[in-house]
């Protein structure tokens, strides 16, 4: 009797493999459907379908089915499928590289200038030179500046360029008799003043805010330029100005105390957006892609009027700003690497046209550059904020870009290391000194231990 | 004398268990309390219990065509199911192997699947993409149904507590004539439902929540579990907690709806009478 | 009395073999894909110098050498000694509140299903809305936790989540909270299986509470005890989730413990071979505690 039921249950067991063998590939067809469409033989009056990389948030955004549809439109043989991978940032980015190191395929991916260098150096994205060449595609003069190349190649086109200003409350400008930023002449000591003189204006508010992100440590010394490598390779954090810039973001908040200090932001664990959501806060620094969101007036509702101004300077009559350049690349693992490239141009080319977007082309005519900002200011009628003010904060010829995140061997580590000890000296648990110490040495290690694993 | 004292360490132990059980449901009151509040009043303090203003925006918002809350419901529901049936029927026949048969190299094959439990997940998500890919479980339910239903920890659970049942009984009834997995359903099984309520919870539980897995295993969204799903509301602003609170109260709900139905498995004693003679 | 059944040829005993080997049959093919096969590809990546950003083809054999450049990382070895630290928090601490729990429970005081219940939401709640309930309490200048200890007298409240020295047993606070629902019920379903009438028995024959306690709830629980010690820390090494939701490794490096060290290697620095080798090692340590564990298991535990 033992044996029949076992045996019966062998059988059982049999069955289900079976079935569980049969169900797991009746799934994995019903994946490869789309793939089974693009052969990579494809004729051209074939519809080719690239799979577009891209989160969920920017997949469900209007302007993102709109440029997907110029780019059907001006290329006429290809589709665009959007590939969402959910997640934000370091998630979306372990597992864009899970996936392509598992070879899944993938055509078109979005970067920016300081994520790309590791998927290039990992092989899993497609260097465009041999593309641009075969193409005669001017990329100095339709670019220029906004390039940028990694091995001596080319494996981003440049969409859009992101760029700190300065946003903030005129109500609060207005009850503090404080002047508004002049997009000429702002400084860092004028915005500390104004930021002192809004504090006063009543309990709660404050003058300044800033986030606990690697460039709110360092602003001043990267405004400077001042190098982050030294020439023998090791990092430059021993350097005075790393040391100032830290002070100067600590004080703000513990000693002059106009902005919420280290120890209540990160115990609040205030969001980025109080600026837009509380109306306490004078000043807000930080990347223009706010002032995008901001444009979103149901999802943050306000009743005071906002202004856009330059990033701070050192001097006065600066020009430099933080900022970022963003765009497409080609996965190594596409199958259809020309398509790929001719949409990725497309996008880089056009992505301007949305609203809110400020491009990484150089060669805009002034009409084609107003109308960048003529749906912003129109957004920001109400605020009073004019295409003259946007362009000057953020995309005047005059102005000097600078890298707001380190870029170089180590840089992911060394990212997180300014965050990581700048924050225990604003939480005053070490003092200036240890800080810049602890940085200089891990630091170094860091870049080391990336040098080791080089190819 | 004695009487008094009895009652007045009874009645702190009443007070003690109750202000625990209240700061054990803070969160969810919170949780549920923020789902109704405007993003602003969220962090505010004092904590305020009725939100003010009320908002039902949140729940709105869940429900919008931008999201598929209902799909991720059902995808969820289906997984955990299916996880659940293979689960039980695999781990209970071999923590019954573990524990009451017996066969050469028994504990040395435990321990070794035991050893399973000691390596991190997060640690083998690379290796582990690659060899479900090759075994076309990527993109699908099973890659999350299948490592889940060979689960070392409630053999071991099982195991320990089909251990606890007296050899006196089992074997009774082995020589009685009863074959081995008689003995399994009839009385062993039984006994032990306790073990197995808390495994069928636990396994619930712990499927329903999770949220690495999927995120990994899972891209087409229209076969995603709720928790990734969820995560995708923060999308468009980080940290809409007002959101996120709504989506994780909705997600809790039938967690709690099983867990109060399985009640009563916890309060039933188990028969003792079976033990003596 | 019935005819003992025929035996087919083989001895009872290897029916028994045999059964025992179909009925573990399953699991050993599961456990062969699911675990050992990923398990022994860490194995070959940690002797290799596998890095993230390059293909599977470029990596080179490097035999121990990871497992040697270990011991010379103060990264690692920090980490290290925070993960025994978080470790030998949580254990004790997650198994005497569990225990306390289950026998407050068991004791039939008011309201016991509605309590059960509410020991049990920390554990199903969204980590993430714990994270944000505590994150309120711990709140240094304004939180409830705080505010209270200055009331008291105490001039410098600590950082808690904030604080190099205070986060990892803060920390461990939440995470034994939150996991105290899972512990309770267990022990819980073992309370259970305790007949009443030993305690009425000892009752009788004169023997306290404490008494009681020791001598018969401690022995007949002890096969669970075990189970869940093993459980609290293999939990405990396997903090990633928590630590990630509240502090990511901070402040600085004070709460970074193995796992957040090896998460960290993988997906920012992008050292897979030296980060498995980690995982490896890791595992060694463990499997070590749980063998010490099954020893002592027969000294300590009582199967009836």
């Amino acid at each position: 009797m033992s044996t029949k039921s076992t045996l019966s249950k062998v059988a059982l067991v049999a069955v289900a493999s079976a079935l569980i063998a049969g169900c797991g590939n009746n799934g994995n067809n019903g994946n490869t459907g789309t793939n089974e469409g693009t052969s990579p033989s494809a004729s051209n009056e074939e519809t080719i379908v690239l799979k577009y990389a891209t989160s969920a948030d920017m997949a469900s955004r209007q302007s993102t089915k709109d440029l997907m549809a110029l780019v059907e439109q001006k290329l006429g043989n290809v589709r665009l499928e959007p590939l969402i991978i959910p997640g934000e940032g370091t998630d979306w980015n372990q597992k864009v590289t899970i996936s392509l190191m598992a070879g899944d395929e993938m055509d078109i991916i979005y970067q920016n200038a300081t994520t790309y260098q590791k998927f290039a150096t990992a092989k899993l994205l497609e260097p465009l030179d041999s593309y641009i060449s075969e193409d005669d595609y001017d990329v100095d003069k339709i670019y220029g500046s906004s390039m940028s190349t990694y091995n001596d190649q080319i494996y981003m086109l440049p969409a859009f360029r992101d760029v700190h200003v300065t946003m903030y409350n005129k109500d609060l400008f207005d009850k503090a008799n404080v002047p508004y930023p002049d997009n000429a002449t702002y400084t860092w000591d004028k915005y500390t003043e104004a930021a002192k003189a809004i504090t006063n204006v009543e309990p709660g508010v404050y003058g300044s805010y800033m986030l606990d992100w690697d460039n709110y440590f360092l602003l001043s010394a990267r405004q400077k330029k001042v190098p982050e490598y030294k020439a023998d390779g090791t990092s430059n954090y021993d350097d005075p100005a790393f040391a100032e810039s830290m002070k100067f973001f600590a004080d703000l908040g513990n000693e002059l105390q106009v902005q919420p200090d280290m120890i209540n932001f990160k115990s609040k664990k205030m969001p980025w957006d109080s600026f837009l959501t509380t109306g306490t806060i004078g000043q807000f620094v930080v990347g223009h892609w706010a002032v995008q969101t901001a444009m979103d007036r149901t999802q943050y509702p306000r009743d005071w009027k906002m202004g856009v101004a330059i990033m701070p300077q050192v001097n006065e009559g600066g020009k430099a700003v933080m900022g970022i350049m963003g765009g497409y690349s080609v996965a190594s693992t596409s199958k259809n690497k020309q398509a790929a490239y001719e949409a990725v141009k497309v996008l880089a080319e056009n992505q301007w046209t949305l609203p809110g977007i400020v491009p990484a082309r150089v060669d805009l005519t002034d009409e084609q550059i107003n109308q960048v900002f003529q749906p912003m200011a129109d957004a920001f009628k109400e605020d009073g904020i004019t295409v003259e003010e946007l362009k000057a904060a953020i995309l005047d010829p005059s102005l000097d870009i600078v890298s707001e995140k380190i870029v170089g061997p180590g840089m992911s580590k060394i990212t997180s290391l300014i965050s990581s000890e700048g924050e225990l000296y604003a939480s005053k648990q070490r003092t200036l000194e240890e800080t810049m110490t602890e940085l200089k040495k891990k630091a170094d290690q860091a870049i080391i231990e990336d040098q080791s694993t080089i190819q | 004398m004695i009487k008094s004292t009895k009652s007045s360490g009874v009645i702190i132990l009443n007070i003690v268990s109750i202000l625990f059980a209240v700061a054990n449901v803070f969160p969810f009151i919170f949780m549920l309390s923020s789902s109704f509040k405007v993003l602003g009043k969220i962090f505010e303090y004092p904590f305020r219990l009725i939100p003010d203003p009320f908002i039902w925006t949140n729940y709105i918002n869940i429900f919008d065509d931008k999201y598929d809350l209902l799909l991720w419901y059902k995808n969820s529901f289906v997984m955990v199911i299916l996880t659940l049936a293979f689960k039980c029927c695999i781990v209970c026949i071999t923590a019954y192997a573990f524990a009451k048969l017996r066969f050469r190299g028994r504990d040395f094959l435990f321990i070794l699947f035991l050893s399973a439990l000691m390596l991190p997940g997060d640690a083998t998500i690379v290796q582990r993409y690659m060899i479900y890919k090759t075994l076309h479980l990527t993109d699908s339910v099973w890659a999350l149904v299948l490592p889940a239903a060979f689960d070392i920890y409630f053999v071991f659970l099982l195991r320990q507590f089909f251990i606890s049942i007296p050899h006196a009984l089992t074997e009774a009834a082995i020589i009685d004539g009863c074959g081995h997995l008689k003995v399994f359903y009839r009385i062993v099984l039984p006994l032990a439902k306790p073990a197995i309520v808390t495994m069928i919870l636990f396994s619930f539980v712990w499927a329903w929540n999770d949220f690495t897995n999927p995120y990994i295993f899972i891209t087409d969204t229209k076969k995603q579990m709720l928790t990734v799903g969820m995560a995708m509301f923060q999308a468009s602003r980080f940290q809409d907690y007002g959101l996120q609170m709504a989506a994780s109260a909705l997600a809790l709900v039938p967690v709690i709806v099983l867990f109060i139905s399985a009640q009563k498995y916890f309060v039933q004693g188990i028969a003792t009478s079976g033990i003596k003679g | 009395m019935r005819k003992p059944k025929k035996n087919t040829g083989w001895s009872l005993a290897r029916q028994e073999e045999m059964l025992g080997y179909t009925l573990i049959l399953p699991f050993v093919v599961g456990f062969l894909v699911f675990q050992l096969a990923p398990f022994a590809s860490s194995l070959v990546i940690s002797l290799t110098d596998l890095s993230f950003i390059s293909n599977l083809e470029a990596a080179n054999f490097i035999g121990l050498d990871n497992f040697i450049h270990m011991f010379s990382d103060d990264k690692f070895i920090g980490a290290l000694w925070r993960t025994f630290y978080y470790v030998a928090l949580f254990v004790p601490g997650v198994i005497t509140v569990g225990l306390l729990c289950a026998m407050l429970i068991n004791a039939r005081l008011l309201m016991r299903n509605t309590i059960r219940t509410a020991i049990f939401m920390p554990y199903v709640s969204n980590f993430v809305a714990i994270a944000v309930v505590w994150a309120i309490l711990f709140d240094v200048r304004d939180g409830p936790i705080n505010s209270l200890l200055r009331a008291l007298g105490v001039s410098n409240p600590p950082l808690w989540l904030i604080g190099e020295h205070t986060v990892i047993p803060s920390i461990v606070l939440i995470v034994v909270w939150q996991n105290i629902g899972f512990f309770m019920l267990v022990f819980l379903a073992a309370l259970q299986n305790v007949p009443s009438e030993l305690y009425e028995a000892a009752t009788m024959d004169g023997a306290g509470r404490m008494r009681k306690f020791w001598r018969i709830t401690v022995p007949l629980v002890s096969p669970t005890t075990f189970l869940l010690t093993i459980t609290a820390v293999i939990t405990a090494f396997q903090n990633f989730g928590p630590i990630q939701v509240l502090t990511k490794g901070g402040p600085g490096q004070a709460s970074t413990t193995l796992s957040i060290n090896i998460y960290q290697e993988t997906f920012l620095q992008y050292r897979m071979g030296y980060s498995t080798a980690q995982a490896i090692v890791m595992f060694a340590i463990i499997l070590c505690i749980t063998i010490i564990q099954w020893r002592g298991q027969k000294k300590f535990v009582n199967y009836s």
